[in-house]
């Protein structure tokens, strides 16, 4: 995004005008042209920077999305709009599902894009045993031991053997790569 | 607890990655640094997480760290109940940041939270900061691909062996939308001392700000800057690839490198004597003074590695000015002295190890 006032840098100001609380417009200005209106750049900190851009009277869809998203919280963790609003941090990887119709202008705002093109994490949750399956798999042993079921947690002691004797094989197959 | 102290109790008698004065371009460029920023996807973020979650994801993540799945002799420290002047120390070495280090408030921070760090410092992984997994890789002078090859082979065995928060379309998905994407922070840490003397360095700022560059203080967010060190980072996480952003990292600080250079040069040949002078002082003061604040010895080992850099100074090698830099900071200074100092018996232990040191050769 452009500065609108003139129309060279990129934008990395950004605000609403308000009168008597009423948003009258967006303003998207470059750091300079910011400086020259006399906006002191040290003014902004990050959180109301933030704050600010996530406010959905400032979204396109205005009014409408702003109330549906008032009334949505995650059902993983419970995060509400207007506590992201107020902390602009998310709460759960699933907030990025329940909120993105916030989140998708604010991406285009902050970072210029609304899709990723790093790398993508190699092998989630295919052949490799995880390293959470044996933590649970301890804990449970733990568990059983302390409730005197030694049975069973000798069971759970050769699968997480199992496991490790898995993963060290893999191990010595993938010789790991830099990508 | 104990392994804690003793671990930076070596620490303290080493000199750590980014100070060894290394690596291409170290007159100018001290350290690159590289972040990523991860989180777990079955746990809630650490906005919102409980004591409970916060610890299971501390003993997961700690088991994956110095297990097998990582394989690369981490030692894990447990920051939550560790003395303050340790986590001064890691903080003084750039291992931990300012929030993970929590000085001052020491029964508010996050309890359950740590770092996993290699022997040569180069890799320091901290658990529960803002993001469950902050992985970091540091390289003395301008190294970028080379710390990213092994943060990122690093960050696959983790990948490997615990699920994380990741979407095809946003990426790594992070606790603020700043990081989401890559979560790729590129930082190097600068010293301009030419371009402060000239007063110089709005320019350089203002036209790294309209790339969408930021620079912070000497230890990262939210930090001032003290002797002429600056650290630049890239601002945008999502929608470039880490090599694209390593690509444009490696266009900007040249500029800037090949700046400070051109200026220092000119510095020399139009006023030399005023260079020699204030870099000569600078060795006088160290020298001689008996008391001296951590900001002070600053300036004048940025001075006098100026100095060295200028051809100016030959007696004073540049790892000794290194040592200095980092055994003056109080954390260390405290340690080396085996005991708590106030400020102001501070500048006195501070002023005696500098002469100390200075002398030593």
């Amino acid at each position: 995004m452009k500065c609108e006032n003139c129309h060279n840098n990129p934008a990395t100001f950004h605000y609403v005008e308000r009168q008597n609380e009423e948003i009258v417009k967006d303003v998207h200005l470059c750091e300079e042209c910011a400086r020259q209106k006399g906006i002191p750049a040290m003014q902004f900190s990050l959180s109301t920077v933030l704050g600010q851009l996530i406010d959905p009277q400032a979204l396109t869809g205005g009014p409408k999305i702003a109330k549906e998203l008032a009334e949505v919280a995650c059902p993983a963790c419970g995060m509400r709009y207007a506590e992201f609003r107020q902390k602009t941090r998310l709460g759960c990887a699933q907030d990025y599902d329940v909120f993105r119709k916030a989140l998708v202008p604010l991406f285009e705002k902050i970072q210029g894009s609304t899709q990723h093109a790093g790398k993508v994490p190699p092998q989630t949750g295919t052949h490799l045993a995880r390293q959470q399956e044996l933590f649970d798999l301890r804990r449970e042993m733990e568990r059983l031991i302390k409730a005197e079921n030694y049975e069973e947690a000798a069971r759970i002691r050769d699968r997480i053997r199992a496991i490790e004797i898995e993963i060290q094989k893999q191990r010595n197959n993938t010789a790991e790569g830099p990508g | 607890m104990r392994a804690m102290t003793q671990l930076v109790n070596q620490l303290v008698n080493q000199l750590g990655e980014w100070l060894k004065g290394e690596g291409p371009e170290s007159d100018i460029v001290i350290s690159s640094r590289l972040r990523l920023a991860r989180n777990l996807a079955d746990y809630p973020f650490n906005t919102r997480s409980s004591a409970a979650s916060r610890k299971e994801v501390e003993l997961l993540l700690r088991e994956t760290l110095t297990g097998r799945a990582v394989d690369r002799g981490l030692t894990y420290l447990s920051l939550g109940h560790a003395p303050i002047i340790d986590r001064q120390v890691l903080l003084e070495r750039h291992l931990i940041s300012k929030e993970h280090a929590a000085l001052g408030k020491e029964h508010n921070g996050i309890v359950e939270r740590g770092v996993a760090v290699s022997r040569q410092e180069n890799l320091a992984i901290l658990v529960n900061e803002e993001d469950h997994l902050r992985l970091q890789c540091l390289r003395s002078g301008l190294q970028f691909e080379e710390a990213w090859e092994e943060l990122n082979a690093v960050d696959n065995a983790v990948a490997r062996a615990v699920k994380l928060a990741f979407s095809p379309q946003f990426g790594f998905l992070t606790c603020c939308p700043t990081n989401v994407g890559t979560g790729l922070r590129i930082s190097v840490m600068l010293h301009l001392p030419a371009l402060v003397i000239t007063k110089q360095l709005d320019k350089v700022f203002e036209a790294l700000s309209r790339i969408n560059f930021t620079v912070r203080g000497f230890f990262g967010e939210g930090t001032q800057a003290m002797g002429d060190f600056f650290q630049i980072s890239n601002q945008i996480t999502l929608g470039k690839s880490e090599e694209e952003m390593i690509r444009d990292m490696r266009k900007v600080v040249p500029q800037i490198v090949g700046f400070e250079r051109e200026v220092r040069q000119k510095l020399l040949e139009q006023s030399r004597e005023r260079v020699e002078d204030s870099v000569c002082r600078s060795l006088g003061i160290l020298r001689a003074a008996r008391c001296i604040t951590t900001e002070e010895t600053m300036e004048r080992l940025s001075a006098l590695r100026l100095g060295v850099h200028l051809g100016l100074l030959t007696d004073v090698p540049i790892r000794t000015i290194n040592e200095i830099f980092l055994c003056s900071q109080p954390g260390h200074l405290q340690k080396l002295e085996g005991r708590p100092l106030e400020a102001a018996e501070r500048d006195v232990a501070r002023a005696a190890l500098i002469r100390r040191r200075l002398a030593a050769r």
